[in-house]
Protein backbone atom coordinates (compact mmCIF):
# COMPACT_ATOMS: atom_id res chain seq x y z
CA UNK A 1 0.00 0.00 0.00
CA UNK A 2 2.85 2.33 0.43
CA UNK A 3 3.43 2.99 -2.85
CA UNK A 4 -0.22 4.40 -3.33
CA UNK A 5 1.03 7.13 -1.31
CA UNK A 6 3.12 9.69 -3.11
CA UNK A 7 6.23 10.05 -0.82
CA UNK A 8 5.47 7.03 1.30
CA UNK A 9 8.10 4.14 1.47
CA UNK A 10 8.07 1.39 4.14
CA UNK A 11 11.41 -0.03 4.78
CA UNK A 12 11.19 -3.09 7.08
CA UNK A 13 8.98 -4.76 9.64
CA UNK A 14 9.73 -6.26 13.31
CA UNK A 15 6.69 -8.13 14.44
CA UNK A 16 4.05 -6.18 14.22
CA UNK A 17 6.25 -3.13 13.82
CA UNK A 18 6.89 -1.46 10.25
CA UNK A 19 9.87 1.36 9.52
CA UNK A 20 9.22 3.67 7.00
CA UNK A 21 10.08 7.04 5.65
CA UNK A 22 7.93 10.12 4.44
CA UNK A 23 8.84 12.95 2.00
CA UNK A 24 6.11 15.15 1.34
CA UNK A 25 6.80 17.89 -0.72
CA UNK A 26 4.54 21.38 -0.97
CA UNK A 27 5.85 24.06 -3.30
CA UNK A 28 9.81 24.75 -2.22
CA UNK A 29 8.84 23.19 1.21
CA UNK A 30 10.10 19.62 1.54
CA UNK A 31 9.71 17.51 4.79
CA UNK A 32 11.07 14.11 5.14
CA UNK A 33 9.99 11.69 8.44
CA UNK A 34 11.06 8.57 9.47
CA UNK A 35 9.52 6.20 11.78
CA UNK A 36 7.43 3.62 12.93
CA UNK A 37 3.73 1.98 12.63
CA UNK A 38 2.48 -0.06 14.04
CA UNK A 39 -1.00 -2.27 14.12
CA UNK A 40 -2.70 -1.86 17.95
CA UNK A 41 -5.65 -3.33 16.72
CA UNK A 42 -6.73 -5.07 13.24
CA UNK A 43 -9.93 -6.53 13.19
CA UNK A 44 -10.65 -8.05 9.85
CA UNK A 45 -14.40 -9.25 10.63
CA UNK A 46 -14.99 -5.50 11.43
CA UNK A 47 -12.67 -3.87 8.95
CA UNK A 48 -11.18 -1.92 11.63
CA UNK A 49 -7.91 -1.09 12.02
CA UNK A 50 -5.91 1.46 15.05
CA UNK A 51 -2.67 2.25 14.47
CA UNK A 52 -0.28 4.33 15.88
CA UNK A 53 2.84 5.98 14.15
CA UNK A 54 5.82 7.76 15.57
CA UNK A 55 8.24 9.75 13.41
CA UNK A 56 11.12 12.13 13.66
CA UNK A 57 12.10 14.91 11.07
CA UNK A 58 15.22 13.55 9.17
CA UNK A 59 17.07 16.65 8.88
CA UNK A 60 15.45 18.42 11.97
CA UNK A 61 14.09 18.26 15.53
CA UNK A 62 10.66 17.85 14.54
CA UNK A 63 8.35 15.25 14.69
CA UNK A 64 4.89 13.88 15.05
CA UNK A 65 2.88 11.11 16.63
CA UNK A 66 -0.62 10.03 15.24
CA UNK A 67 -3.15 7.46 16.22
CA UNK A 68 -5.03 6.49 13.24
CA UNK A 69 -8.77 4.56 12.76
CA UNK A 70 -9.72 3.25 9.96
CA UNK A 71 -12.79 1.81 9.03
CA UNK A 72 -14.35 0.64 6.36
CA UNK A 73 -18.50 0.79 5.04
CA UNK A 74 -19.48 -0.88 2.81
CA UNK A 75 -22.31 0.69 -0.22
CA UNK A 76 -23.50 -0.40 -3.27
CA UNK A 77 -20.69 0.90 -5.50
CA UNK A 78 -17.64 0.41 -3.53
CA UNK A 79 -16.64 0.61 -0.06
CA UNK A 80 -16.08 4.18 1.84
CA UNK A 81 -12.57 3.95 3.82
CA UNK A 82 -13.14 6.02 6.50
CA UNK A 83 -9.41 7.35 8.30
CA UNK A 84 -9.40 9.16 11.59
CA UNK A 85 -6.22 10.85 12.48
CA UNK A 86 -4.99 12.48 15.49
CA UNK A 87 -1.82 13.64 14.92
CA UNK A 88 0.57 16.05 17.07
CA UNK A 89 3.22 17.56 15.55
CA UNK A 90 6.66 19.38 16.87
CA UNK A 91 9.30 21.30 15.37
CA UNK A 92 8.72 24.00 12.84
CA UNK A 93 6.35 22.72 10.70
CA UNK A 94 4.23 22.96 13.69
CA UNK A 95 2.69 26.13 13.64
CA UNK A 96 0.17 26.50 11.19
CA UNK A 97 -3.50 26.62 10.67
CA UNK A 98 -5.81 23.53 10.17
CA UNK A 99 -7.11 24.62 7.26
CA UNK A 100 -4.05 24.25 5.25
CA UNK A 101 -3.10 21.05 7.05
CA UNK A 102 -6.34 19.36 6.43
CA UNK A 103 -6.37 21.01 2.63
CA UNK A 104 -3.20 18.96 2.08
CA UNK A 105 -4.23 15.70 3.78
CA UNK A 106 -7.18 15.62 1.88
CA UNK A 107 -4.82 16.37 -1.51
CA UNK A 108 -2.55 13.36 -0.56
CA UNK A 109 -5.70 11.78 0.47
CA UNK A 110 -7.24 11.85 -2.97
CA UNK A 111 -4.03 11.19 -4.40
CA UNK A 112 -3.45 7.92 -2.54
CA UNK A 113 -7.13 6.91 -3.44
CA UNK A 114 -6.73 7.45 -6.65
CA UNK A 115 -3.43 5.18 -6.93
CA UNK A 116 -4.43 2.69 -4.38
CA UNK A 117 -8.21 2.11 -6.91
CA UNK A 118 -5.17 1.95 -9.99
CA UNK A 119 -3.77 -0.78 -8.33
CA UNK A 120 -6.43 -2.66 -7.10
CA UNK A 121 -8.51 -2.83 -10.19
CA UNK A 122 -5.45 -4.29 -11.92
CA UNK A 123 -4.51 -6.34 -9.47
CA UNK A 124 -6.37 -10.30 -9.72
CA UNK A 125 -8.79 -11.66 -7.41
CA UNK A 126 -9.18 -11.92 -3.78
CA UNK A 127 -11.02 -12.85 -0.97
CA UNK A 128 -14.09 -10.82 0.47
CA UNK A 129 -11.56 -9.96 3.35
CA UNK A 130 -9.46 -7.84 1.19
CA UNK A 131 -11.73 -5.25 1.44
CA UNK A 132 -11.08 -5.35 4.81
CA UNK A 133 -7.95 -5.63 3.92
CA UNK A 134 -8.28 -2.57 1.93
CA UNK A 135 -9.66 -0.69 4.80
CA UNK A 136 -6.56 -2.63 6.45
CA UNK A 137 -4.42 -1.77 3.42
CA UNK A 138 -5.96 1.87 3.38
CA UNK A 139 -4.47 2.93 6.12
CA UNK A 140 -1.40 1.13 6.29
CA UNK A 141 -1.37 3.03 3.37
CA UNK A 142 -2.14 5.91 4.94
CA UNK A 143 -0.77 5.18 8.03
CA UNK A 144 1.22 1.89 7.06
CA UNK A 145 3.74 3.74 6.42
CA UNK A 146 3.74 5.18 10.12
CA UNK A 147 6.14 7.82 9.46
CA UNK A 148 3.76 8.24 6.55
CA UNK A 149 1.14 8.93 9.13
CA UNK A 150 2.74 10.94 10.90
CA UNK A 151 4.40 12.68 7.43
CA UNK A 152 0.94 13.12 6.56
CA UNK A 153 0.50 15.51 9.88
CA UNK A 154 3.51 16.43 9.04
CA UNK A 155 3.38 17.71 5.14
CA UNK A 156 0.19 19.50 6.24
CA UNK A 157 2.33 21.15 8.92
CA UNK A 158 4.73 22.13 6.69
CA UNK A 159 2.48 23.91 4.43
CA UNK A 160 1.51 24.86 7.28
CA UNK A 161 4.71 26.27 8.38
CA UNK A 162 4.98 27.70 5.19
CA UNK A 163 1.51 29.81 5.58
CA UNK A 164 3.16 30.94 8.80
CA UNK A 165 6.21 31.72 6.98
CA UNK A 166 4.62 33.68 4.58
CA UNK A 167 2.23 35.21 6.16
CA UNK A 168 4.17 36.49 8.95
CA UNK A 169 7.72 37.34 9.26
CA UNK A 170 10.12 35.56 11.61
CA UNK A 171 9.45 36.75 14.95
CA UNK A 172 5.96 35.09 15.04
CA UNK A 173 7.15 32.07 13.31
CA UNK A 174 10.16 31.57 15.77
CA UNK A 175 8.05 32.36 18.46
CA UNK A 176 5.27 29.58 17.20
CA UNK A 177 7.83 27.17 16.87
CA UNK A 178 7.66 24.44 18.89
CA UNK A 179 4.75 24.30 20.05
CA UNK A 180 2.88 20.87 19.40
CA UNK A 181 0.07 21.25 17.06
CA UNK A 182 -2.85 18.77 17.59
CA UNK A 183 -4.96 18.13 15.12
CA UNK A 184 -7.99 15.56 14.18
CA UNK A 185 -8.95 14.62 10.70
CA UNK A 186 -11.25 12.55 9.61
CA UNK A 187 -10.86 11.74 6.37
CA UNK A 188 -13.14 9.47 3.92
CA UNK A 189 -12.82 8.31 0.03
CA UNK A 190 -14.58 5.85 -1.98
CA UNK A 191 -12.56 2.34 -3.22
CA UNK A 192 -14.11 1.62 -6.33
CA UNK A 193 -15.74 -2.02 -6.72
CA UNK A 194 -13.09 -3.44 -8.42
CA UNK A 195 -10.92 -2.32 -5.01
CA UNK A 196 -12.71 -4.60 -2.96
CA UNK A 197 -11.40 -7.38 -5.31
CA UNK A 198 -7.66 -5.87 -4.41
CA UNK A 199 -4.90 -7.91 -3.31
CA UNK A 200 -2.72 -7.48 -0.56
CA UNK A 201 0.01 -5.37 -2.23
CA UNK A 202 2.97 -4.72 -1.43
CA UNK A 203 1.66 -2.57 1.37
CA UNK B 1 18.49 30.67 10.72
CA UNK B 2 21.45 30.16 8.41
CA UNK B 3 20.10 28.30 5.08
CA UNK B 4 21.03 24.75 4.42
CA UNK B 5 24.56 24.58 2.14
CA UNK B 6 23.65 24.82 -1.50
CA UNK B 7 25.56 25.77 -4.65
CA UNK B 8 24.70 29.33 -6.41
CA UNK B 9 24.92 28.91 -10.03
CA UNK B 10 25.02 32.56 -11.73
CA UNK B 11 23.19 33.64 -14.72
CA UNK B 12 23.75 35.86 -17.60
CA UNK B 13 21.23 35.17 -20.56
CA UNK B 14 18.09 32.81 -19.90
CA UNK B 15 19.44 30.53 -22.18
CA UNK B 16 21.96 29.71 -19.59
CA UNK B 17 19.24 29.81 -16.51
CA UNK B 18 17.69 26.94 -18.74
CA UNK B 19 20.26 25.02 -18.97
CA UNK B 20 21.56 25.04 -15.44
CA UNK B 21 18.04 24.66 -14.56
CA UNK B 22 17.63 21.56 -16.92
CA UNK B 23 20.73 19.97 -15.72
CA UNK B 24 20.58 20.47 -11.78
CA UNK B 25 16.96 18.82 -11.77
CA UNK B 26 13.99 19.43 -9.25
CA UNK B 27 16.23 20.17 -6.17
CA UNK B 28 17.38 23.79 -8.24
CA UNK B 29 15.38 26.45 -7.65
CA UNK B 30 15.71 29.73 -9.50
CA UNK B 31 15.66 33.50 -7.40
CA UNK B 32 15.48 36.32 -8.15
CA UNK B 33 14.51 39.04 -5.62
CA UNK B 34 14.66 36.22 -2.79
CA UNK B 35 12.14 37.67 -0.41
CA UNK B 36 9.78 34.62 -0.43
CA UNK B 37 12.50 31.26 -1.11
CA UNK B 38 15.07 33.18 1.20
CA UNK B 39 13.02 33.16 4.41
CA UNK B 40 11.83 29.65 3.86
CA UNK B 41 15.47 28.55 2.91
CA UNK B 42 17.46 30.47 6.43
CA UNK B 43 13.87 28.41 8.34
CA UNK B 44 15.35 25.60 6.43
CA UNK B 45 11.70 24.18 5.56
CA UNK B 46 12.83 24.70 1.86
CA UNK B 47 16.26 23.40 1.08
CA UNK B 48 17.15 23.68 -2.56
CA UNK B 49 20.75 22.25 -3.12
CA UNK B 50 21.67 24.66 -5.89
CA UNK B 51 20.27 28.13 -6.58
CA UNK B 52 20.45 29.90 -10.39
CA UNK B 53 20.32 33.17 -9.59
CA UNK B 54 18.27 35.13 -12.12
CA UNK B 55 18.67 39.12 -11.31
CA UNK B 56 20.88 39.65 -13.65
CA UNK B 57 18.77 38.95 -16.66
CA UNK B 58 18.10 42.37 -17.80
CA UNK B 59 16.08 41.15 -20.55
CA UNK B 60 13.39 40.03 -18.11
CA UNK B 61 12.77 43.36 -16.36
CA UNK B 62 10.28 45.55 -18.73
CA UNK B 63 7.13 46.79 -18.19
CA UNK B 64 5.52 47.86 -20.93
CA UNK B 65 2.14 48.22 -22.75
CA UNK B 66 1.55 46.56 -26.44
CA UNK B 67 -1.30 47.77 -27.70
CA UNK B 68 -3.66 46.62 -25.45
CA UNK B 69 -1.72 43.97 -23.41
CA UNK B 70 0.74 45.05 -20.60
CA UNK B 71 3.50 42.80 -20.02
CA UNK B 72 5.23 42.65 -17.15
CA UNK B 73 8.60 40.73 -16.98
CA UNK B 74 9.58 38.56 -14.54
CA UNK B 75 11.95 40.36 -12.72
CA UNK B 76 10.08 43.78 -12.86
CA UNK B 77 10.56 44.45 -9.08
CA UNK B 78 7.38 44.95 -6.93
CA UNK B 79 8.29 48.94 -6.35
CA UNK B 80 8.69 49.31 -10.34
CA UNK B 81 4.87 48.51 -10.57
CA UNK B 82 4.04 50.68 -8.15
CA UNK B 83 5.50 53.75 -8.91
CA UNK B 84 4.91 52.82 -12.81
CA UNK B 85 1.28 53.73 -13.01
CA UNK B 86 2.80 55.57 -16.92
CA UNK B 87 4.46 52.80 -17.85
CA UNK B 88 1.14 50.54 -17.10
CA UNK B 89 -0.91 52.87 -19.37
CA UNK B 90 -4.83 53.45 -18.60
CA UNK B 91 -6.63 51.06 -17.22
CA UNK B 92 -3.82 49.10 -14.84
CA UNK B 93 -4.26 51.67 -12.50
CA UNK B 94 -5.31 48.51 -10.01
CA UNK B 95 -1.55 47.31 -10.05
CA UNK B 96 0.35 50.83 -9.42
CA UNK B 97 -2.52 50.76 -6.31
CA UNK B 98 -1.82 47.23 -5.17
CA UNK B 99 1.32 47.19 -4.98
CA UNK B 100 1.37 49.00 -1.57
CA UNK B 101 0.02 46.63 0.18
CA UNK B 102 3.35 43.97 -0.71
CA UNK B 103 5.34 43.77 2.30
CA UNK B 104 7.54 46.38 3.10
CA UNK B 105 9.63 49.46 0.91
CA UNK B 106 12.76 47.08 0.47
CA UNK B 107 10.67 43.91 -0.09
CA UNK B 108 9.02 45.83 -3.02
CA UNK B 109 12.39 47.34 -3.86
CA UNK B 110 13.84 43.66 -4.24
CA UNK B 111 11.23 41.30 -4.74
CA UNK B 112 9.86 40.67 -8.32
CA UNK B 113 6.54 40.20 -9.98
CA UNK B 114 7.23 36.21 -11.54
CA UNK B 115 9.25 35.51 -8.47
CA UNK B 116 5.65 36.34 -6.50
CA UNK B 117 3.88 34.47 -9.03
CA UNK B 118 5.97 31.48 -9.50
CA UNK B 119 5.94 31.16 -5.59
CA UNK B 120 2.51 30.94 -5.35
CA UNK B 121 0.97 32.20 -2.46
CA UNK B 122 -2.58 31.87 -2.23
CA UNK B 123 -2.57 35.25 -0.86
CA UNK B 124 -0.28 36.81 -2.83
CA UNK B 125 -1.60 40.34 -4.56
CA UNK B 126 -0.13 39.59 -7.72
CA UNK B 127 -1.48 36.01 -7.96
CA UNK B 128 -4.97 37.54 -7.22
CA UNK B 129 -4.72 40.06 -9.96
CA UNK B 130 -3.57 37.72 -12.46
CA UNK B 131 -6.46 35.68 -11.74
CA UNK B 132 -8.93 38.23 -11.75
CA UNK B 133 -7.65 40.35 -14.66
CA UNK B 134 -7.62 37.13 -16.68
CA UNK B 135 -3.82 37.12 -17.13
CA UNK B 136 -1.52 34.40 -19.18
CA UNK B 137 1.64 33.47 -17.67
CA UNK B 138 4.62 32.93 -20.22
CA UNK B 139 6.51 30.01 -19.02
CA UNK B 140 10.00 29.29 -20.62
CA UNK B 141 12.09 25.72 -21.12
CA UNK B 142 14.83 24.56 -23.75
CA UNK B 143 12.44 23.73 -25.73
CA UNK B 144 10.51 27.23 -26.16
CA UNK B 145 7.79 28.83 -24.71
CA UNK B 146 4.16 28.52 -23.39
CA UNK B 147 1.24 30.34 -22.14
CA UNK B 148 -0.57 28.82 -18.33
CA UNK B 149 -4.04 31.20 -17.98
CA UNK B 150 -3.38 32.45 -14.29
CA UNK B 151 -6.66 29.94 -13.64
CA UNK B 152 -4.86 26.83 -14.34
CA UNK B 153 -1.34 28.32 -13.10
CA UNK B 154 -2.21 27.72 -9.31
CA UNK B 155 -2.09 24.00 -8.27
CA UNK B 156 -1.63 24.00 -4.78
CA UNK B 157 -0.55 25.63 -1.27
CA UNK B 158 2.60 27.10 -2.95
CA UNK B 159 2.41 24.84 -6.26
CA UNK B 160 1.84 26.32 -9.60
CA UNK B 161 2.00 24.42 -13.06
CA UNK B 162 5.56 25.40 -13.97
CA UNK B 163 8.31 22.47 -14.04
CA UNK B 164 11.45 22.45 -12.52
CA UNK B 165 13.43 23.44 -15.65
CA UNK B 166 10.71 26.15 -16.65
CA UNK B 167 10.76 29.57 -15.57
CA UNK B 168 8.70 32.12 -15.76
CA UNK B 169 9.73 34.93 -17.94
CA UNK B 170 6.49 37.04 -18.67
CA UNK B 171 2.86 38.04 -17.41
CA UNK B 172 0.74 39.48 -19.61
CA UNK B 173 -2.65 41.03 -18.75
CA UNK B 174 -4.71 40.89 -21.86
CA UNK B 175 -6.40 44.48 -21.83
CA UNK B 176 -7.23 47.43 -19.52
CA UNK B 177 -9.45 47.33 -16.70
CA UNK B 178 -10.30 50.68 -15.76
CA UNK B 179 -13.06 49.52 -13.14
CA UNK B 180 -10.79 46.91 -10.90
CA UNK B 181 -10.24 46.78 -7.76
CA UNK B 182 -7.94 45.16 -4.51
CA UNK B 183 -8.83 44.89 -1.06
CA UNK B 184 -7.32 43.05 1.93
CA UNK B 185 -7.23 42.73 5.45
CA UNK B 186 -4.21 42.11 7.39
CA UNK B 187 -3.70 41.56 10.89
CA UNK B 188 -0.61 43.54 10.76
CA UNK B 189 0.60 46.34 7.60
CA UNK B 190 2.33 44.28 5.06
CA UNK B 191 1.75 40.75 6.61
CA UNK B 192 0.44 38.79 3.76
CA UNK B 193 -3.56 39.44 3.54
CA UNK B 194 -6.13 37.32 6.00
CA UNK B 195 -8.37 37.74 3.28
CA UNK B 196 -8.10 39.36 -0.28
CA UNK B 197 -10.04 40.13 -3.07
CA UNK B 198 -9.61 41.30 -6.35
CA UNK B 199 -12.58 42.53 -8.97
CA UNK B 200 -12.53 43.46 -12.45
CA UNK B 201 -16.00 44.56 -14.39
CA UNK B 202 -16.89 46.61 -17.47
CA UNK B 203 -19.84 48.88 -17.43
CA UNK B 204 -22.28 48.98 -20.05
CA UNK B 205 -24.01 52.58 -20.85
CA UNK B 206 -26.46 52.04 -18.95
CA UNK B 207 -24.43 51.17 -15.96
CA UNK B 208 -24.84 47.32 -16.00
CA UNK B 209 -21.96 45.04 -15.12
CA UNK B 210 -20.34 43.00 -17.63
CA UNK B 211 -17.40 40.84 -17.71
CA UNK B 212 -17.56 40.39 -13.82
CA UNK B 213 -14.29 38.85 -12.34
CA UNK B 214 -14.30 38.30 -8.49
CA UNK B 215 -11.29 36.89 -6.99
CA UNK B 216 -10.60 35.60 -3.21
CA UNK B 217 -6.97 35.17 -2.01
CA UNK B 218 -6.35 33.51 1.58
CA UNK B 219 -9.25 31.36 1.78
CA UNK B 220 -7.99 28.03 -0.30
CA UNK B 221 -4.47 26.54 -1.59
CA UNK B 222 -4.76 29.05 -4.37
CA UNK B 223 -6.98 32.22 -4.99
CA UNK B 224 -10.46 31.15 -6.60
CA UNK B 225 -12.93 32.96 -8.19
CA UNK B 226 -16.65 32.88 -7.29
CA UNK B 227 -18.15 32.07 -10.46
CA UNK B 228 -21.70 32.28 -9.20
CA UNK B 229 -21.44 35.67 -7.93
CA UNK B 230 -19.74 36.72 -10.83
CA UNK B 231 -22.62 35.55 -13.18
CA UNK B 232 -25.05 37.39 -10.30
CA UNK B 233 -23.91 40.62 -11.31
CA UNK B 234 -23.96 40.02 -14.92
CA UNK B 235 -26.13 42.67 -16.64
CA UNK B 236 -27.41 44.18 -13.55
CA UNK B 237 -26.77 47.71 -12.30
CA UNK B 238 -23.17 48.69 -10.32
CA UNK B 239 -25.79 49.51 -7.46
CA UNK B 240 -24.83 48.92 -3.55
CA UNK B 241 -28.01 46.29 -3.55
CA UNK B 242 -26.12 44.14 -6.62
CA UNK B 243 -23.24 44.35 -5.36
CA UNK B 244 -24.10 42.88 -1.72
CA UNK B 245 -26.36 40.53 -2.98
CA UNK B 246 -22.94 39.21 -4.71
CA UNK B 247 -20.84 39.65 -1.81
CA UNK B 248 -22.91 37.79 0.42
CA UNK B 249 -22.89 35.22 -2.26
CA UNK B 250 -19.01 34.53 -2.16
CA UNK B 251 -18.89 34.55 1.73
CA UNK B 252 -21.85 31.74 1.60
CA UNK B 253 -19.89 29.39 -1.81
CA UNK B 254 -16.46 30.12 -0.37
CA UNK B 255 -17.07 30.10 3.71
CA UNK B 256 -18.56 26.74 3.69
CA UNK B 257 -15.06 25.18 3.53
CA UNK B 258 -13.69 27.03 6.17
CA UNK B 259 -13.65 25.73 9.86
CA UNK B 260 -15.24 27.69 12.69
CA UNK B 261 -13.85 30.85 14.54
CA UNK B 262 -11.51 31.50 11.95
CA UNK B 263 -14.36 30.78 9.13
CA UNK B 264 -16.89 33.58 10.61
CA UNK B 265 -14.05 36.19 10.28
CA UNK B 266 -12.86 35.57 6.92
CA UNK B 267 -16.39 35.02 5.93
CA UNK B 268 -17.29 38.12 7.04
CA UNK B 269 -13.98 40.04 5.45
CA UNK B 270 -15.32 37.99 2.54
CA UNK B 271 -18.43 40.10 2.21
CA UNK B 272 -17.15 43.29 3.27
CA UNK B 273 -13.98 43.38 1.66
CA UNK B 274 -15.75 42.35 -2.15
CA UNK B 275 -18.52 44.76 -1.31
CA UNK B 276 -15.79 47.61 -0.70
CA UNK B 277 -13.98 46.38 -3.51
CA UNK B 278 -17.05 46.18 -6.23
CA UNK B 279 -18.26 49.74 -5.05
CA UNK B 280 -14.14 51.28 -5.68
CA UNK B 281 -14.15 49.17 -9.19
CA UNK B 282 -17.50 50.79 -10.19
CA UNK B 283 -16.84 53.90 -9.59
CA UNK B 284 -13.59 53.48 -11.11
CA UNK B 285 -11.18 54.70 -9.09
CA UNK B 286 -8.50 57.62 -10.28
CA UNK B 287 -4.97 56.36 -10.60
Amino acid sequence: MAPCLPGASIEGKDGDVYTGAMRTKVGPIVASYRGTLKFDELDKEKRRAVISARAEEVSGQGGAEAQIVTSVIEGEDGSLVVIETDVQIRGRVAQFGRGALEKISQKMFADFAKNLERQLSGESEAAPEEAAREGGGAREATAAPPSPTAADGTAEQASLDVLGLVGEQIGPLARRVGAPLLVGLVVGFVVGRSGRRGERGPG
Amino acid sequence: MKPAPFAYHRVHSVEAALERLHELGEEAKPIAGGQSLAPLMAFRLARPTALVDISRLAELAHLARVGDELRVGALTRHATVESGAAQCGEGFEVLSRSARFIGHGPIRRRGTFGGSLAHGDPSAEWCLLALALDAVVIARDRAGERAIDAGDFFTGYFSTALAPDELLVEVRFPRPRPHSSLKEFSRRRGDFALVGVAVALDLDRAGRCEDVRIAFGGVDDVPVRVAAAERLLEGEPAEADAFRAAAELCGAELGRGLGDEDGRLKRRLMVELSVEALGEASAGVPG
